[in-house]
């Protein structure tokens, strides 16, 4: 580790001194109707063969040696378009390209293929793809569109969360506009947090991390919220049966200043609400969530940008109770009020300044808020011949995170060989991992009580630097290095984490790649398998519990066949160490103790192998995926000390989603997936326990041979949609019709012994979603 | 777990429920042994049979086993009574402190089981003190003793609590008491957290004097108990593990958000305990 950042800068020093009579072009690329920033764009010289990418802010950077180029700029479902230059000092060009779509016509040519790629284990997701798929309930969701790639695991039916390579559902790493999001789900994780019409980007890594991604261990998902059009004012809509969005755009000073703002709520309890009146048996109850993305871009001049971004979303369930009666000349009157909310608060700030036509500067602060709460509130009186009680009693649990953050990030491209990142960061946690507040309240005198966990603060620091760079033809390499630390209390822990990926290329069409990545994770999440609830507690390292770190190794071939198709195959192994998991018996609920003496630390490992053949352009599109993998977890005070399989170790995963565009009007989409049932912890045999022959008690004991014994039944299904697009005078409508699981299978939620009609004691499987249909409809103006 | 499913989401209500098989191999039932067995105690000894989980019949003692209690070399120290219901009892042998014993049950139909443990020694408690007062806020009243840890040997100790109470009619009332201790030897130590066993490990003290403060409810001062005695059992990690996992068990069963706890069996080729111990108590008189 010691010799790899001077060979690293070795390297580039020799690469940069032996390029002679060279100039830059630099700028952005924009989609032209909107001046929305391109992200992964290509832009290659056909003369000199040289090539280069636009950042995650739309910027490239190549430098050439002087002479005249023949610039082409690719971009997936863009036109491709080619210029050409005299190129004899530096130049800034800003290039416009139009979409596919505007052009009528299918102009769609890749971007850098997947054989020629350093990255490996990667993914791009095209929010077109993403809203043509069929859909739970008619709500577009980028989670589980995610969820259809081989590697990343879903949880329970219907769920939004992922498990990537074996990790848990705290290693991954999401980012809306570079904040972390702490819970990206709403409704008890049915839905994800991110409104897909104010998205503009997702890029998913669940291995081979570049060195500037640090602090998850399993997969980082780095979604970009759209800027807003700079061009004119336009917006979209959709009224579903679970929700409403509206999302509206538009330039503030044309060219200059744009912005965009985007909400959706849900509004079942809405609807509902009359209904429940109307029972009048006193109980009022309800769900509801909702989301708000805005965005302003403001474009100081060619060199330099200001954004502004935030997200506020909530879920809130609720339940009232009001009852009175008389007796006695005495009314009693009786209120219970409860609720369960959670959200996420989420603002980011950025600068974008190129400082030079080969570098280019981001700095960035941030603020991120997670809360979570729970509570009731209960109140009795009686009142009258001569009575007069009064009592209370309020209970509230209150957990969550709160982030400050500022980074400043550079692109450094010295010459067509060679692109460098690096940067530094820090950030400011405030954990609240566990609260309870009573109040009781009688007669007049009142007893508060705070107890639980206190709060905990962490300072988490790192620096990064990593250079993609060609050695010879075949040869492409990303090295890099990230450095951490996190300072809790007065303990300090470092990491230096290496990282490399290897692309060699076998011929025009195919290479192999390899990758290895050490990650360090300084949070975890305190998270019940029996179910995933927003109650899941995220918590700093400590003394006692030292950060996870995973140490993972990857090779692949990459093929891409008959232009139209990619083949990737990959093996990969995964360990990871000081995983925490709850102990024996532990629970969230009743927060008597400090978190950390519910726990326990141990090991993780996840092998297996990965297949994704994808069609991304023409008329049908889409990909087939298959995981095969094996993911175990090791704790000394947990099953005796014995390895047990994860709870979402799944030996067989396939995901199928393909798309099929007839014409402008009709596109019809196909979703399949398939899943070995997850593992759960039963006691298949009972016997009598000693209190039941020897003492007082009738006890029986459900013998457990293992934790995570027992499969569920496999998980599979079929989901359908058609959209129908219609052009109108003022824009495009679109009706979507969809069914779920259309075939109705009864896929496993969760098992339970139980009894079954003739009274013989048996296992029972509960299923929540059978056939369900459902309707969009959409709009563009 | 169902009610739990209706509370969070309401199209749980149109959810579907449905017997499955239990894809799991059929196993043949196995013997299960219930045995703790102290010093200066004869021995007796429960013998049963397990049953699938998805077996209707009812848990019943099996009679007519061999019943074997060895010492630490193999030899037969005594064959066990069957005093049926499947219990088994010794006719002339006591537990012995320190020794160690093996026991063998055989019965035809099972696989033969075994087990072995040891007697552990007698806990050294000294009785010091009794208060009524407060903590955090609440009326308790606190009983502090000491234990006398031996030396170079891990130990365990159970702490229990009983309130004896005459009612007047020649009878005497058993009362387990609730109650907390707030020190972070005890497993399950807490402010707020109120137990009926304590559970002690000696690595922070051993082989010294160690102070206890258990702390009961207020009331106990002003009910009608006539005494309280505290029972101090050393025992076996065996018997710690089994104790402290089934009280694991028990408190949190039927609870969705916890998990799923694993008994403690240290019975090979079948389930159960096999565990020693030894008690001393004093008792407090009101």
């Amino acid at each position: 580790m010691k010799n790899l950042l001077p060979a690293l800068f070795l390297l580039l020093s020799i690469s940069a001194t032996s390029q002679k009579e060279t100039a830059t072009i630099s700028g952005y690329i924009q989609d032209a109707s909107t001046g929305e920033k391109l992200i992964g764009a290509g832009v290659y010289d056909v003369k000199s063969e040289q090539g280069a990418r636009t950042n995650v802010y739309g910027f490239f950077s190549l430098t050439l040696p002087k002479d005249s180029v023949q610039l082409r700029i690719m971009y997936v479902g863009y036109e491709t378009i080619e210029m050409r230059l005299k190129l004899e000092e530096d130049q800034t060009i800003n290039v416009e390209i139009k979409s596919s779509e505007e052009l009528k016509s299918v102009v769609i040519k890749g971007k850098e293929s997947i054989q020629d790629e350093t990255q490996m284990s990667s993914m791009n997701l095209s929010m077109a793809k993403v809203k043509a798929l069929p859909v739970f309930m008619g709500e577009v969701d980028i989670m589980k569109t995610i969820q259809l790639l081989p590697g990343i695991q879903s949880g329970s039916e219907g769920a939004s969360g992922i498990y990537v390579r074996g990790g848990g559902p705290d290693q991954n790493l999401v980012l809306l506009d570079g904040v972390p999001v702490y819970n990206a789900s709403h409704l008890f994780g049915f839905f994800s947090v991110f409104n897909a019409d104010a998205i503009n980007n997702v890029q998913l890594i669940k291995g081979g991390f570049p060195a500037r991604y640090g602090g998850r261990l399993s997969s980082v998902i780095d979604i970009r919220m759209k800027e807003g059009n700079m061009k004119e004012f336009h917006g979209e809509g959709s009224v579903g049966l679970i929700s409403s969005k509206l999302t509206l755009e538009g330039p503030i000073k044309k060219d200059k200043t744009s912005f965009l703002i985007s909400a959706r709520r849900t509004y079942i309890d809405l609807l509902a609400r009359p209904i429940i009146k109307a029972a009048g048996d006193g109980n009022v109850g309800g769900y509801y969530f909702y989301d708000l993305n805005g965005k302003i871009n403001h474009k100081f001049n060619d060199k330099s940008r200001l954004y502004f971004s935030v997200y506020n979303g909530k879920d809130r369930a609720y339940l009232k109770y009001d009852e009175s009666s008389l007796e006695n000349g005495i009314r009693e009157t009786e209120t219970f009020d409860q609720s369960l909310q959670w959200g996420n608060f989420i603002s980011a700030l950025r600068w974008n300044y190129i400082i030079n036509p080969k570098l280019f500067m981001n700095v960035t602060g941030t603020y991120s808020r997670y809360k979570f709460n729970v509570g009731f509130n209960y109140e009795n009186s009686e009142v009258g011949a001569g009575v007069n009680n009064q009592e209370s009693y309020q209970f509230d649990y209150l957990s969550g995170i709160n982030d400050w953050s500022g980074k400043v990030d550079f692109d450094y491209v010295p010459n067509a060989n060679h692109s460098v990142k690096f940067g530094t960061g820090y950030i400011y946690h405030t954990f609240t991992p566990g609260v309870n507040e009573v109040s009781l309240s009688s007669d007049g005198s009142t007893n508060d009580t705070t107890y639980g966990s206190t709060n905990q603060y962490g300072n988490e620091f790192y620096g990064y630097i990593e250079d993609d760079f060609k050695i010879g033809n075949r040869l492409k390499a990303n090295l890099g290095v990230h450095a951490s630390g996190f300072l809790v209390g007065n303990k300090t822990y470092y990491s230096i984490q290496p990282r490399v990926a290897l692309r060699y290329k076998l011929n025009e069409l195919s290479s192999i790649k390899a990758s290895y990545s050490r990650m360090t994770q300084f949070l975890h999440l305190l998270t019940n398998q029996s179910i995933g609830l927003p109650t899941d507690l995220w918590v700093p390292v400590t003394d006692t519990i030292p950060p996870q770190q995973s140490d993972q190794f990857a090779i692949g071939y990459a093929r891409t066949i008959k232009k139209d198709y990619e083949l990737s195959v990959e093996a990969y192994y995964k360990t990871m160490e000081n995983v925490i998991e709850y102990k024996d018996g532990a629970s969230f609920l009743g927060n008597d103790k400090d978190w950390q003496s519910k726990v326990e630390i141990g090991r993780g490992w996840s092998y297996g192998g990965e297949i994704l053949f994808e069609k991304k352009v023409g008329k049908t599109t889409g990909w087939i995926g298959y995981t095969l993998s094996w993911t175990e977890r090791q704790f000394d005070g947990l099953n005796f000390g014995e390895k047990f399989p994860y709870r979402y170790d799944r030996r067989h995963d396939i995901g199928i989603a393909i798309t099929h565009k007839f014409n402008d009007r009709v596109d019809v989409g196909v979703v399949w997936v398939y899943g070995t049932g997850n593992a759960v912890t039963l006691g298949l045999e009972r016997y009598l326990s000693f209190d039941n022959v020897f003492g007082s008690g009738y006890g029986e004991i459900e013998h457990i041979e293992s934790r995570n014994n027992y499969r569920m039944p496999a998980y599979h299904r079929l989901d359908l949609g058609v959209n129908l697009h219609k052009k109108k005078k003022w824009g495009e409508q679109t009706w979507s019709f969809g069914v779920y699981n259309a075939y109705s299978r009864q896929n496993p939620f969760f098992l339970e012994f139980g009894y079954n009609d003739n009274n013989q004691r048996a296992l029972k499987q509960y299923s929540l979603f059978p056939i369900i249909p459902s309707f969009n409809y959409s709009f563009k103006f | 777990m169902k009610r739990l499913v209706y509370l969070i989401f309401p199209l749980a209500l149109v959810s579907c429920e449905k017997e499955i098989p239990l894809n799991a191999e059929v196993t043949d039932p196995k013997l299960v042994l219930n045995c703790g067995f102290e010093e200066g105690e004869p021995w007796e000894v429960h013998v049963s049979q397990s049953l699938s989980v998805i077996d209707n019949g009812n848990l019943s003692g099996v009679d007519g086993a061999t019943v074997n209690i060895l010492d630490n070399n193999g030899t037969l120290l005594e064959t066990l009574n069957d005093d049926g219901n499947g219990y088994y009892s010794s006719t002339s042998l006591v537990g012995a402190s320190g020794t160690g014993y093996k026991l063998t049950v055989s019965k035809s139909g099972f696989t033969s089981i075994e087990s072995s443990d040891i007697v552990p020694s007698i806990p050294v408690i000294n009785y010091k003190d009794t208060v009524s007062g407060t903590y955090l806020g609440e009326d308790v009243f606190e009983i502090t003793f000491d234990i006398n840890d031996p030396a170079g040997s891990n130990d365990h100790y159970l702490i229990q609590a009983i309130g004896y109470e005459d009612d007047g009619f020649g009878n005497t009332n058993e009362y387990q008491l609730w109650f907390n201790v707030n020190a972070p030897e005890f497993e399950n130590t807490s402010p707020e957290e109120y137990n009926q066993i304590a559970f002690l490990k000696d690595g922070q003290f051993n082989g010294s004097n160690y102070e206890i403060t258990i702390r009961a409810d207020g009331w106990v001062a002003e009910s009608n108990l006539d005494s309280i005695s505290v029972y101090v059992s050393s025992c076996t990690e065996a018997a710690y593990n089994y104790a402290w996992s089934y009280d694991r068990y028990q408190s949190t069963s039927g609870d969705p958000f916890s998990q799923p706890v694993q008994v403690y069996s240290n019975v090979t080729n079948g389930f159960g305990i096999f565990a020693g111990y030894s008690t001393r108590s004093f008792a407090v008189e009101f």
